[in-house]
């Protein structure tokens, strides 16, 4: 700070008492070099003007606690400033826990600083600094979650296997292929006839395309059949996406704590209109990604339909034109996730992520066959197919363990994890290992959750990291089965889950809102503002302390890796990996795993 | 420039986004282009402090609105020809826009004197400004050409203080323009010299703290050879028109100009100008009466002292308003002159029956509502200072106040 950026500021605390604040703001705007005169307490608003008139202050800064007749007070102060001429040359600025940006400029304020507001934000402001910090996380670059990672195994011997096995996973794959896999790729070039003009190559791809599709996505090719639960978007509909202004959206109050790190949330109302008003709010306030959720219907239906439409039930469509729409609502520097891990659509899915400007995808081929309903021949080669295609789009993908909710223990899990991630290495993609912070059924009945939920789920994050030199993700959201119908808990639950994964060095964390763990309808905005906060609040608490294990924890790692290793060498000693998912060495049904029975029977060898 | 109609509040919910919209209807059935902005917040769904519902702003295809850039896009009126008008707001930059078709929207212009200025300025000269006040806030009304004042039981449930308020607000915004001698107004030749015949004071400082009156006052005398030590005793109870200083001075029938015309800029509180008035008042009538003094017999009159105000909006940014009417009286006793360096035109008040009331059980607040007929009577009963609820019946009267001053045509 030079002396010829000195400002003159006049600190005010109109406030019969209260005056912390104003002497903290004093402190920092004098400690960087502005020369600062705070007056003290209960002086009237007439004796405030005529000490200003004396001064001619650049910035006159008040603040007031809240208190009857607040508002009142403060218009009247701006008013006699302007009379005064005070304003000809100083910002009026205001101060304090019931100001608002809205209520400062219906008060006449240059500026208005609320609650939570920090020391450095108010004197940015007044050195002229072009943005305030919360909305400096979305200001920058979009967080690359893989980078600096090699992929290179620590631990040899688990490597060795999941190499093994990733492989002759690949070699199989390769051999085959399945009505995903060729929608995929009609997808595609039918996208690209359309862009080109080409309406002719466009019918015709679109015709052959439709004879892939079956169920209730046949019938809406072949005769417009409205798919049951869903509508198309009215014209003012998609009008309010297309005109939204994707801009920095501004949260009321800094979520400062969340700017180094990545929390990302969840969204899937069933409309796009409203889910990208959720988007919004949730990047607002701090998150710096989303996840698109789409209808359960649609992993068991064979193909996509097209066009904008609107789902009655949880769970948006998934169309091109749907997620082309949300992309509006995204900024250019939050994370956005299309998911692609379960079903029958998993490889057009990564082809409409990336058509639709996605950053990252989900795929899995062991949540989705013991865990999902999806077959596990058809996920297996549709999975290696998303694999590929990823790679070639440059799309990372998380590899979650979702299966652990039906009961699959985390060793188990956690193997079919590393080979699925290694078989994406090999085929040139950035795989994000994701365990989940849960309560499972595993960790329940083996009692590893009953002291505390610290140790399992650091164990399961210091076994990883000694396996494989990888990005480690907690989700789907965190804290799955710890949350109850109380907002509080589980708000509490999902921060204390975020912070203990981000302290452990998770390159990002995805949270729910603090109803999703109870909510049989719609998910409130205030809900998702809950856990937010609650996460803004819990990283503050912590700040660069860190949450400790107890000595258990390393002794459940050790014990997980030593599962993890066991398990991959029965499915390495099996030879086919998919037999191993039949046969359940990754999942049995006594933990309470099933081979899906979507997709059966669609594998055919690749021509 | 084009003219500019102020509409302002004596306080929150009042009516005043009622009113503009009542003038805004008006002004495009007569074919008068308009240009909103608002010195604060209006527009919104819900009040930024008492929750509750607001009336909507909504623009018709072709009107023009300076707001703050997010809400102009935030619009569904689709707001076209968009230009930044040079000032900046808390919501961001203010541009103004042609709307292109109907659609509501948050109004969030210009906050203070000098940046409604820049905005005028900018505003297409066929087109009439609307300025729509914020809250009480009033300073930068001093621009307008005409102003309308929204009151009621939000002010007061009590229809005996409206009516003492408008009486006040009247008096205030009905004093007259300063002319001086050659019958230009101080206005339009800014503070320049008067004649050298009369002495001229300025105060910028204003007039609203305690020590201020004690200063004008020293240099009244000062500038009128006046001994400040020889002052009468304060006369008992309302001046009867006997104090040597009420007493006109004539010259051949004509008014004599003024001995010293004292201008002061700036906020100015009742109390304390009344306080000036009869500090100078007795040192004029001390020295008056004093067989001592250099100026015996009344040479000096009351009269001869004017009291030149910036604007009456200045007038009312301290002290209460109510005040203001016993202490122009009290001066005009005393026989000074009181004037405006500049006027704006109050054309009358709308009234307003609703009124938030806090509910502390609830932590909420409810919209509650006085009898409008019984209080728009009531308050016609105590004054005849023109008022109306828009709302009650109808919006007649409030459209002849702007044809009669010419804001739109007949």
């Amino acid at each position: 700070m030079t002396a010829d950026n000195s400002q003159k500021i006049l600190i005010v605390p109109l406030d019969p008492v209260h005056d912390v604040g104003a002497k903290l703001i004093a402190r920092t705007l004098r400690e960087r070099g502005h020369s600062v005169t705070l007056l003290q307490p209960d002086l009237s608003v007439e004796e405030v003007i005529s000490r200003a008139r004396q001064l001619l202050p650049d910035f006159i800064m008040v603040s007031r606690t809240i208190s009857y007749d607040t508002p009142e007070l403060l218009a009247k102060f701006a008013d006699m400033c302007d009379a005064a001429g005070l304003r000809s040359h100083a910002k009026l600025v205001v101060g304090g826990m019931s100001i608002r940006k809205e209520m400062a400029q219906e008060l006449g304020y240059d500026a208005g600083f609320g609650p939570q507001t920090t020391l450095e934000e108010v004197a940015d402001y007044v050195d002229g600094k072009a943005h305030t910090s919360h909305e400096a996380s979305h200001g920058g670059t979009k967080p690359d979650l893989t980078r600096g990672y090699k992929y290179d195994f620590v631990d040899a011997e688990i490597g060795e296997l999941c190499v093994g096995i990733a492989r002759r996973l690949i070699d199989w794959a390769s051999q085959r292929t399945s009505p995903g896999i060729e929608r995929a790729h009609l997808r595609m070039k039918l996208e690209e006839a359309r862009l080109s003009g080409d309406v002719a190559l466009a019918n015709e791809l679109r015709g052959r395309y439709s004879a892939l599709t079956g169920g209730d996505v046949r019938k809406w090719y072949e005769s417009g059949q409205p798919i049951p639960h869903t509508r198309p978007l009215a014209p003012y509909e998609a009008a309010a996406l297309e005109n939204m202004d994707n801009g920095v959206p501004v949260s009321l109050v800094s979520q400062k704590p969340l700017e180094p790190v990545n929390v990302i949330v969840q969204y899937g109302t069933g409309c796009p209109v409203m889910d990208a008003y959720h988007i919004r709010l949730s990047l607002g306030w701090g998150a710096k990604g989303a996840v698109h959720f789409d209808p359960s219907w649609g992993a068991r239906t064979e193909g996509l339909a097209e066009g904008t439409l609107s789902h009655q039930h949880d769970g948006t469509v998934l169309t091109l034109e749907n997620l082309r729409l949300l992309k509006r609502a995204i900024h250019p520097a939050a994370l956005w996730q299309v998911r692609a891990h379960r079903g029958l659509n998993t490889p057009e899915t990564v082809v409409l992520a990336h058509l639709a400007g996605a950053d990252l995808t989900k795929i899995n081929i062991v949540y989705g066959s013991l865990g999902a309903g999806t077959d596990p021949a058809r996920l297996a080669v549709d999975g290696v197919e998303c694999l590929r295609l990823a790679a070639s789009f440059g799309l990372p993908y998380d590899v979650v363990t979702n299966e652990e909710l039906c009961g699959v223990p985390a060793r188990k899990a956690f193997a079919g994890m590393l080979v699925v991630a290694t078989a994406g290495v090999l085929l040139g993609g950035r795989p994000i290992l994701q365990p989940l912070f849960a309560d499972s059924p595993e960790a329940m009945v083996s009692g590893f959750t009953q002291d505390n939920l610290v140790d399992f789920n650091a164990a399961k994050m210091i076994a990883l990291k000694s396996i494989m030199n990888a990005p480690i993700w907690p989700g789907a959201p965190v804290g799955f089965m710890t949350q109850t119908q109380d907002r509080c808990q589980s708000s509490t639950m999902t921060a204390l889950h975020a912070a203990l994964a981000l302290g452990l060095g998770a390159e990002a964390v995805t949270i729910a809102s603090s109803d999703e763990a109870y909510a049989g309808g719609p998910i409130s905005a205030q809900a998702r503002v809950d856990t937010l906060k609650s996460v803004a609040a819990s990283l503050k608490f912590f700040g660069s302390t860190r949450i400790a294990p107890t000595a258990r924890a390393e002794k459940m790692a050790a014990d997980l890796k030593k599962g993890i290793k066991e398990t991959l060498e029965r499915v390495y000693e099996r030879g086919d990996f998919v037999a191993a998912l039949y046969e359940g060495l990754l999942g049995d049904r006594e933990d309470g795993a099933y081979p899906g029975r979507a997709g059966r029977d669609t594998v055919t060898a690749r021509q | 420039m084009g003219r500019t109609l102020g509409i302002a509040g004596t306080a929150k919910n009042t009516g005043k986004t009622t009113t503009l919209q009542a003038v805004v209807r008006f002004l495009r059935q007569s074919g008068t282009g308009v240009y909103l902005t608002s010195i604060g917040y209006d527009g919104e769904e819900v009040d930024t402090v008492t929750g509750l519902p607001k009336p909507k702003v909504v623009v018709e295809e072709g009107d023009m609105v300076a707001t703050a850039l997010p809400l102009l896009r935030a619009s569904p009126a689709r707001f076209t020809r968009l230009e930044f008008t040079g000032v900046d707001c808390a919501l961001g930059p203010v541009y103004s826009g042609v709307a292109t078709g109907p659609g509501r929207v948050v109004l969030a212009g210009p906050l203070s004197t000098k940046d409604v200025a820049v905005v005028l300025r900018g505003a297409p000269s066929d087109r009439v400004v609307l300025l729509d006040g914020a809250f009480s806030r009033l300073a930068p009304m001093v621009l307008s050409d005409a102003l309308i004042l929204a009151t009621g039981a939000s002010r007061s449930p009590d229809p005996r203080r409206i009516a003492a308020e408008m009486e006040a607000l009247s008096a205030v915004f009905g004093l007259p323009e300063h002319r001086n001698p050659s019958g230009l107004s101080l206005g339009s030749t800014g503070q320049e010299r008067m004649p050298s015949d009369s002495d001229f004071l300025h105060f910028s400082e204003g007039l609203f703290v305690e020590g201020q009156d004690q200063d004008v006052t020293l240099r009244v005398a000062h500038v009128l050879g006046l001994d400040p030590n020889r002052v009468a005793p304060a006369p008992a109870g309302s001046s009867d028109g006997n104090d040597v200083a009420a007493r006109p001075v004539t010259g051949g029938g004509q008014c004599v100009r003024p001995a010293v015309t004292v201008q002061i800029d700036g906020v100015v509180n009742p109390s304390v100008f009344l306080s000036m008035a009869e500090k100078v008042g007795a040192v004029v009538t001390g020295n008056a009466q004093d067989p001592g003094s250099q100026n015996p017999g009344g040479a000096i009159a009351g009269n001869q002292v004017e009291f030149v105000l910036g604007h009456p909006v200045h007038l009312l940014l301290s002290g209460d308003i109510a005040e203001w009417v016993g202490a122009l009286e009290k001066a005009r006793r005393r026989g000074f002159r009181v004037s405006l360096k500049r006027r704006t035109d109050l054309l009358g008040f709308t009234v307003n029956p609703f009124r938030p009331v806090y509910d502390p059980i609830r932590n909420a607040y409810t919209a509650l509502y006085v009898d409008a007929g019984a209080y728009l009577q009531e308050i016609r009963s105590m004054t005849r200072v023109r008022s109306t609820d828009i709302v009650y019946e109808g919006t007649h009267a409030l459209e002849s106040w702007l044809v009669e001053a010419g804001i739109a045509a007949g």
